[in-house]
C-alpha cells in the first residue's frame, strides 16, 4: 500500500507545483497571449498548431523556460478551441482534425442551433483538457521513475524507436519517410561531431563550425514547407462569414447528456495522442467512430448528432495531453508541435531523453501550470472571444500566408540577427515543398535533426562504455524490448506501404475495366498499361505539377 | 484517387538524394579521421552509414519510379500532401514564391528592411492574386512599419537598415 500513498502523494505534489507555476502575473499575460493567439491561429484556416508554435517560438528566445512552455501549452489548448469556431459557423474548419465537428456543428448551425453546437465544443474541449491533464500526470510520474534505468543503449533505442514510429505512421511510402530521417540525421551532422569535436562537412566555412541550429531547419521543414505549399491554391473566398454572432449559450440539462461521448473522447484522445506519428486528427476521428457506436442515436450523426461534437472536441483537446506524454516522459516526440517543443528545449540547454522530467522537474510543472492556465482562462474569456473572432474570419487566406512568411522572417532573423539564419530556415522550407509535394514526410525529417546528436552520442558513448560489445550493447531487457517495439512499428509501416500500392493497382485496374466497358475494348492488364492517360485532379488550372 | 504526382519529378528526387549519398560517403571516406580510443565508430562511422542508406534506399525508390514511369505513365496517385479541394492550384506560383524568398532574402542586409519587405510583400500579394493595387500598398507598407517598430524599438532587433541607415540613425531609430 505504500506505493500507493507514494503515487497519490506524487500526483497531489504535481498539481500543486503546477498550480504554484501560476503564481505570477507574467505567466498570466503569456497565458492571455498564447490562449488567444492560439484560439485565432486555430481558426485560421491552415495554421493549426504546429505552425502556430512555429510562428510564435522565435518570440519565445528572450523568456525563461517556464514561460516559454506556458505561453506554448496555451497556443496549443487555444488551438484546439479555436478550430470548432469556424467549423460550426461557417462549415470550414480551422485544422483537419476539426473536419468532422464540421459535419455536426454546421448542421446544427443551420437548425438554428448554433449556440447549442458552441455550447457543447466550448465545455467538451475544456473538460477534455482537464481530465486529459490528470491522465498526463498519472503517465508521467511512473515514467520519470524509470528515468533511472535508461543507459545509453536504453536512450539509444529509444531514439532509433521514436524516429521508426513517427515515419511508419505517417505517409504512404515507408522507405521515403526512412530517407526523410536521413537526409534530416545529415543536416544535423554538420558541425561538431558530439564526442570529440571533430568539425564534419563544414567545409572550413566559419558560420557553419558549429553547425546549423537546429531550431530554424525545423521551423524551415515543419511551417516554410507548408506555406509555401498553400501558395500554390487560390484562395478565392473569405474564409469566414460577416454574420452576427448572437448565439446564446445552452442551458446546463440540454449539455448534461453528452457527458459520457465527452468522457469517452478525453481517454481516446489521451491514448491516440500519447502514439508517435498520431496526434489530434486520428484521435478526433476514432473518438467520433466510438461515440457513434456507442451512442443511443447513431442515425443523427453527420446530421447535427450533439455527441458527435463532444467526442470530437474532447478529443482533440485531449490529444494534446496525450502528446506530451512520449514527449516529456522519453523524450520521443509524436508530432510536429512536439518536436518544436522539443526544438525550443533544446535551444535552452535541455537533452531530450526520459531523464528530461526527472533531471528538470520544472518543465513538467510548467506544462501542468500552462494547461490548467489556458483551461481557466477560456472558460472565463473563451465565449466571449468567439464572439469578436467572427470578425477576424473575413481574413483572406491569401494574405495569412504571406503575413506568416513574414513574420517567419523577422522571427527567425531575431534568433542570432543573422539573415544568413533565415537563407538557411527558407531553403529548409523549400527542400520541405518538395518533400511534402513527393511523399517524403518533413516531420520524419525534422524530428531526426532535433535527435540526432543524442542518436549517435548514444550509440557511440554507449558503445565505449561496453568495450565495443555489440552482444552487451544491444542485449539489455529495456533495449531489446524497445529495439521490438520499433521493429514492429517498421513492419505496420510497411503493411500501409504494401496495402496503399495494391489499392492504387486495384484502383487502377478497375478504371481500365470501367473504360474498357465503355469503348468495347478488353481491359488491358497493368503490365501493358498505357502512359499517357491525363490525371484525372480537377482542382489544378494549369499542367505545371510541380 | 487522383492521379497528380508527376513521376518524373519523383524520379529526379530520388537521383538527387543518390547524388547526395555519393557525395557524403567520398565526403566520409576522404576526411582525415583522428586517432581516439574507445571511439570504435569515429567521428565519419556515422555519415558513412547515412550516406549508404541514403544511396540504396533512394536508389530503390528510383527503380521503381522507372519501372512505374514505364508501365503505367507519368502520373501517379500523390504519396505527399494533395491540394485542398475546392481551391485551384497555380503550378507556377510555389516556386516563383519560393525563388522571389532568396531574392528578398540576398538585397535585405544591403538595402535594407523598410526598402525591401513592402516590395517583397506586395509582390507576394499580387502572385496570390490578391485584391486591387491600393489594397495590396496598404498591406504591405502597414506589416512593414508595425513589425519594425515592434523589433527595433520594443524588442531591441536590430532589423537591417541597409540604404536607410543614417538616415534611421539621424532619427534614433536603429535598434543598437
Amino acid at each position: 500500500m505504500e506505493w500507493l500513498f507514494d503515487a497519490v502523494a506524487a500526483f497531489g505534489d504535481a498539481i500543486a507545483q503546477g498550480v504554484g507555476v501560476l503564481g505570477t502575473p507574467t505567466i498570466w499575460i503569456a497565458i492571455a497571449v498564447g490562449s488567444i493567439l492560439g484560439i485565432i491561429f486555430g481558426a485560421l484556416p491552415g495554421i493549426g498548431t504546429t505552425l502556430a508554435y512555429a510562428l510564435v517560438l522565435p518570440f519565445t528566445f528572450g523568456l525563461d523556460i517556464t514561460t516559454t512552455i506556458v505561453l506554448l501549452m496555451s497556443v496549443s489548448v487555444g488551438a484546439q478551441y479555436g478550430n470548432s469556431i469556424p467549423a460550426i459557423l461557417v462549415g470550414v474548419p480551422g485544422t483537419p482534425a476539426a473536419a468532422l465537428t464540421v459535419l455536426d456543428g454546421f448542421a446544427l448551425h443551420k437548425k438554428g442551433e448554433s449556440g447549442f453546437a458552441l455550447g457543447i465544443a466550448f465545455v467538451s474541449a475544456i473538460s477534455g483538457q482537464i481530465v486529459s491533464i490528470l491522465f498526463f500526470i498519472a503517465a508521467i510520474i511512473p515514467l520519470a521513475g524509470l528515468a533511472y534505468f535508461f543507459l545509453q543503449p536504453e536512450l539509444f533505442a529509444l531514439y532509433l524507436f521514436g524516429l521508426v514510429a513517427i515515419v511508419s505512421l505517417t505517409g504512404n511510402n515507408v522507405l521515403k519517410g526512412l530517407l526523410a530521417v536521413g537526409f534530416g540525421l545529415l543536416l544535423a551532422v554538420i558541425g561538431l561531431d558530439p564526442v570529440n569535436f571533430t568539425q564534419r562537412f563544414t567545409f572550413d566555412l566559419p558560420w557553419l563550425r558549429s553547425g546549423i541550429e537546429s531550431t530554424v531547419l525545423v521551423i524551415g521543414l515543419l511551417a516554410v514547407s507548408e506555406l509555401f505549399r498553400q501558395t500554390r491554391q487560390h484562395f478565392q473566398w473569405n474564409s469566414g462569414s460577416t454574420e452576427r454572432f448572437d448565439a446564446k449559450f445552452p442551458r446546463w440539462k440540454r449539455i448534461r447528456p453528452t457527458i459520457p461521448a465527452m468522457l469517452g473522447g478525453t481517454v481516446v484522445g489521451t491514448l491516440i495522442g500519447a502514439v508517435p506519428g498520431a496526434g489530434a486528427t486520428p484521435a478526433a476521428m476514432i473518438a467520433y467512430q466510438q461515440a457513434r457506436v456507442t451512442s443511443k442515436n447513431p442515425e443523427l450523426f453527420g446530421k447535427g448528432a450533439p455527441d458527435g461534437i463532444a467526442a470530437n472536441e474532447a478529443s482533440q483537446n485531449a490529444s494534446n495531453s496525450g502528446e506530451l506524454i512520449p514527449t516529456l516522459g522519453l523524450g520521443i516526440p509524436g508530432s510536429g508541435s512536439m518536436v518544436l517543443l522539443l526544438a525550443a528545449l533544446t535551444l535552452n540547454g535541455f537533452v531530450p531523453g526520459p531523464n528530461l522530467v526527472s533531471e528538470s522537474p520544472q518543465l513538467f510543472h510548467a506544462v501542468v501550470g500552462g494547461l490548467l492556465g489556458s483551461s481557466i482562462f477560456i472558460i472565463i474569456t473563451g465565449w466571449a472571444i468567439a464572439r469578436v473572432l467572427l470578425k477576424l474570419l473575413t481574413i483572406n487566406r491569401s494574405v495569412v500566408i504571406v503575413m506568416s512568411l513574414a513574420t517567419v522572417v523577422v522571427g527567425v532573423y531575431s534568433l542570432n540577427y543573422r539573415v544568413l539564419d533565415v537563407v538557411l530556415c527558407f531553403a529548409a522550407g523549400a527542400i520541405g515543398y518538395y518533400m511534402l509535394r513527393y511523399g517524403y514526410s518533413t516531420a520524419a525529417a525534422a524530428l531526426a535533426v532535433v535527435l540526432a546528436a543524442g542518436f549517435e552520442a548514444s550509440l557511440r558513448r554507449g558503445l565505449s562504455i561496453f568495450d565495443d560489445d555489440l552482444a552487451q550493447f544491444f542485449g539489455r531487457p529495456i533495449t531489446i524490448v524497445v529495439i521490438v517495439l520499433a521493429i514492429a512499428f517498421l513492419v505496420i509501416g510497411i503493411r500501409r506501404t504494401v496495402q496503399f500500392q495494391r489499392q492504387q493497382a486495384a484502383e487502377q485496374l478497375a478504371a481500365m475495366s470501367s473504360d474498357a466497358a465503355t469503348t468495347g475494348t478488353p481491359p488491358p492488364s497493368l503490365d501493358r498499361a498505357e502512359s499517357t492517360a491525363p490525371p484525372t485532379s480537377s482542382t489544378h488550372t494549369d499542367g505545371d505539377r510541380s | 484517387m487522383n492521379k497528380t504526382m508527376d513521376r518524373r519529378w519523383d524520379l529526379a528526387g530520388s537521383l538527387a538524394v543518390v547524388a547526395l549519398g555519393i557525395a557524403v560517403i567520398i565526403g566520409a571516406l576522404t576526411y582525415p579521421t583522428p586517432e581516439i580510443v574507445f571511439d570504435a565508430i569515429g567521428p565519419m562511422g556515422f555519415p558513412l552509414v547515412l550516406g549508404t542508406f541514403l544511396v540504396i534506399g533512394a536508389a530503390v525508390v528510383s527503380i521503381r519510379t522507372i519501372i512505374g514511369l514505364r508501365r503505367e505513365g507519368i502520373w501517379a496517385v500523390a504519396e505527399g500532401t494533395e491540394d485542398e479541394p475546392e481551391h485551384p492550384s497555380v503550378g507556377w506560383r510555389a516556386p516563383a514564391i519560393i525563388a522571389g524568398s532568396f531574392v528578398y532574402l540576398a538585397l535585405l542586409q544591403p538595402v535594407g528592411f523598410l526598402i525591401m519587405t513592402p516590395i517583397a510583400l506586395y509582390g507576394a500579394l499580387w502572385a496570390m492574386q490578391y485584391r486591387t493595387v491600393r489594397w495590396r500598398i496598404i498591406i504591405a507598407v502597414a506589416f512593414t512599419l508595425v513589425s519594425f517598430v515592434i523589433f527595433t524599438q520594443a524588442l531591441r532587433v536590430p532589423l537591417p537598415s541597409g540604404l536607410l541607415d543614417p538616415l534611421l540613425f539621424a532619427l534614433g531609430l536603429t535598434a543598437i
